[in-house]
This record gives structure tokens, C-alpha cells and sequence, in this order.
């Protein structure tokens, strides 16, 4: 999204389109509309609503609305993958970080200066094994390293199948392992967030830390792809 | 309880494709109530949210997105606990009543010298039940055998936190199983299934 906060105060400000619902399901209902003017109507419904809930909140004082600026800049700007970056290049350019990141992930991200909100296990990923992290239950994901989890990681289908058939899902994703290979899944049920160490790509050995960090992807950092070789 | 979002093992579903540029939010309404949802510094656990989502009605969560899920839940919450009526929430322009009094939630500090019920290496059985409340037990693990791999430490109970009763804090480990024990002859042998599980999901497997 890039619209500024003026922008999103007006969005705000623009009032309320309260038929859209009535209008929707009457459509809907006579078969006059496709998939595509169902989804429009849909969102103008959510997008009616979503501004109804935070004039209620700033009408009541329950929410500061200069917070919710903060708050979208914050996600929209600040954490995101380029943090896990950070750990998985360091683990790959210094073994005894790797050692200290995979034995007590919390100490290695507080060691890199890393704001840690939430209790953080590594598992790494060798060319004998693979790990992949789920949350089948809703969408534990490692927010304060990764940014906002990407919508199929919180959508039924990875969630459905991503415990039943790694293989399936990966394969589906571009990433076929050989039959040897391991797969362990990360069901993350509780507190504690999963980060996936890939494998370092071949072709990197004269690469700098921050050239590395450039090649480490949101997806493989979850499990859902291995990393190609730059060359 | 056993509501539409535990779908770990569900067949069905079409994977979508994987789009590595997509950007947080992709309506600004979704950036609102996610930001709201930051905000609003309310009287609830993370557990007491997560269980208004799982008691949406299955034909309405699977067809709600994940930020519409928040938006049903966060004006639910509001209008359970008195801080906003139906009418308010729909008429936002119209007459507002002041919110209901409350605490905002704090989680208290758990005590880490409480001792683990299991050891690394222990074989344990989760137990099979099936509350009508708030709890983490996927389904696909009810009743099965695994391995304690690691003791996170000392975390609350989701079942009690959600609903407001004793936090009973206690140990949570991964515990793994065999994909074979949750799936049956079509798992690969070579696949591993690690969950995260409360000390008082599990039994001793002797």
C-alpha cells in the first residue's frame, strides 16, 4: 500500500455506504453478478465496516487513532523479512553463531541486536533434511523477524495440507526433494515462533554478509522453498 | 473446541499460488482493523480472540478472509463485553453510549521454577478430548503417541487464559510424532510432525 496518512484519514473520512450490503446480497441472490463483482461488493462491505469499528473505538476512547498510523507504518515499513535475513547470512558466514543461533535462537537475535517479542526456535535445513512451519490452528508466524505472515500461510489450504503432505505442498510450491530426504513439519500450536535456516545456495562463497542477506527469501526462511544458486 | 479452523489433515483445499511481492495488507480496510486490533489495548487474551474466531459458524469462516475473520471478532468482543452496541457499530454517525468499564489485559509473569511433568525423550500420549472451549490440540494429534523433542519452558494454559479462569502455567514442549502414527500406511516414513503441547494434554506412555 502507498497511500501517506493524509490519504488514509480521508479514506477514513469518506462516509458510509450502507446499501452495499442490501445491494450485494440482492445481486448475489438474482444471478445478475459474477465472481468479480461479488468480491467488490464484499470488500466495500468489510471496507464499510473496518471504518464503522474505528470511528466507534476513537468516538468511545478506546483507541488513540494516531496509534493505528503507527501501528500500519510500523508493518508496512519496519520488521519484515530483511530481519530473519540478518540471522540466516550470519549463521552462514560464522559457524559459532549457527551453533548459538540453532541451541538458544532467543540469546542469537538479542546478540544481533534483534527486537525480540517472542520466544524463537531455529531448526536449519541440510541437503539430508527439510523443515517446514505451519500453524494449522490459525497463524502463529515470527512477526517481529519475518513481517505479516503472507495470505496462503493463514489461508485453510497450507494449513490443511501442509502436516498431511509436505511432499505435495512443495512440490506444488517448485520445490521437489529427493525421496531421502527428511521432512520434518512445525506445527506452531503454542508461544514459541519456528524460523527455518536454509541451506546456503552454492555459487556464494565470495558473497559479503550483505550480499547474502539479499538472497534469503520470506518463503525459505518458512520452508516453503529451498534457495537457488545466484549463478 | 472442534471448530472449522483445526483443518491440519483436511483434503479438499486448492493451494494458491505463491506471490513473493504481496504486500502486507491488501485492501486498506485490512490495514485498519489490523492496526485497531493493535490499538485497542482491551481486556483480552490472545486466547479469548483466537476462541471467538474458532466459534465462527464453519460455512461462514471458510468463506470470510483472514482479515474479515479479525473485523467479526473484534466487533463480537466489543458487543459481548458491552464496550459497543450493534447499532453503534453499525451506525457509526448515530448516538454513542459510554463503553462498559474494564481492565485492560496484562499477562502476569509466569514462575520458570516450575517443574516439567516430562523429560526430554519421554514417550507421551495426548489425551483425547474434545472441550467445548478454547484449547491447542489439533485434532489430528488427539489420542496419539509421540516423543517430548524440547521443553519450551513455562507458558499459561490457553484453555483457562481464554476464558478467564486460573492461568495454571506449566510446560509446553514440541513433541514429535511419526507421521505414520497420525496418518496411517499412506505417511512417508521418512516425515516428522513436531506440535507444541501443554503438560496437561499429555500422558505418560509407558
Amino acid at each position: 500500500m502507498t497511500e501517506d496518512k493524509v490519504s488514509r484519514r480521508e479514506f477514513l473520512a469518506k462516509t458510509s455506504l450502507a446499501a452495499s450490503t442490501a445491494v450485494a446480497a440482492a445481486a448475489t441472490a438474482t444471478g445478475q453478478v459474477g465472481a468479480q463483482e461479488v468480491e467488490e461488493y464484499a470488500q466495500s462491505d468489510y471496507s464499510v465496516r473496518a471504518k464503522a469499528l474505528v470511528s466507534v473505538l476513537t468516538k468511545k476512547n478506546l483507541i488513540d487513532p494516531t496509534e493505528i498510523d503507527e501501528v500500519i507504518e510500523f508493518y508496512e515499513t519496519r520488521v519484515g523479512p530483511h530481519i530473519g535475513a540478518r540471522l540466516v547470512a550470519r549463521s552462514w558466514v560464522d559457524p559459532e553463531f549457527r551453533e548459538r543461533l540453532l541451541s538458544d535462537a532467543n540469546a542469537a537475535a538479542t546478540e544481533l541486536g534483534i527486537e525480540r517479542r517472542r520466544d524463537l526456535v531455529a531448526v536449519a535445513n541440510t541437503p539430508q533434511v527439510h523443515n517446514l512451519v505451519v500453524c494449522t490452528l490459525c497463524s502463529c508466524y515470527p512477526w517481529f523477524i519475518l513481517g505479516l505472515p503472507p495470505t496462503w500461510y493463514k489461508d485453510a489450504p497450507y494449513r490443511a495440507r501442509a502436516v498431511i503432505d509436505p511432499r505435495g505442498v512443495l512440490k506444488e510450491f517448485g520445490t521437489e526433494l529427493d525421496e531421502g530426504v527428511e521432512v520434518r513439519v512445525w506445527d506452531s500450536t503454542a508461544e514459541v515462533r519456528y524460523i527455518v535456516i536454509p541451506v546456503r545456495p552454492q555459487g556464494t562463497d565470495g558473497m559479503t554478509e550483505g550480499q547474502l542477506q539479499a538472497l534469503v527469501t520470506r518463503d525459505s526462511m518458512i520452508g516453503a522453498e529451498r534457495l537457488k544458486s545466484p549463478v | 473446541m472442534n471448530g472449522m479452523h483445526d483443518v491440519g489433515g483436511m483434503g479438499g483445499f486448492t493451494l494458491p499460488v505463491r506471490d513473493p511481492d504481496e504486500p502486507p495488507f491488501k485492501y486498506e480496510w485490512e490495514a485498519l482493523v489490523f492496526a485497531a486490533n493493535q490499538a485497542f489495548h482491551g481486556p483480552w487474551p490472545v486466547d479469548r480472540r483466537r476462541f471467538a474466531i474458532e466459534s465462527m459458524p464453519p460455512d461462514l469462516y471458510l468463506s470470510t478472509s483472514y482479515f474479515g475473520r479479525w473485523l467479526w471478532r473484534f466487533e463480537k468482543l466489543l458487543v459481548e463485553d458491552g464496550l459497543a452496541t450493534e447499532e453503534e457499530l453499525r451506525n457509526p454517525d448515530g448516538p454513542m453510549s459510554p463503553a462498559a468499564d474494564f481492565q485492560p489485559f496484562v499477562r502476569d509473569a509466569v514462575d520458570h521454577t516450575i517443574p516439567p511433568k516430562f523429560r526430554v525423550g519421554d514417550d507421551v500420549l495426548v489425551k483425547n478430548e474434545h472441550p467445548t472451549g478454547h484449547t491447542r490440540v489439533p485434532r489430528y494429534v488427539r489420542g496419539r503417541r509421540g516423543t517430548i523433542h524440547l521443553d519450551h519452558g513455562v507458558y499459561d494454559l490457553p484453555d483457562t487464559v481464554a476464558h478467564g479462569l486460573d492461568p495454571k502455567p506449566q510446560h509446553c514442549y514440541a513433541v514429535i510424532f511419526r507421521a505414520s502414527e497420525l496418518w496411517g500406511a499412506r505417511a512417508n516414513p521418512r516425515d516428522w510432525i513436531y506440535v507444541d503441547l501443554w503438560d496437561d494434554y499429555l500422558l505418560a506412555d509407558s
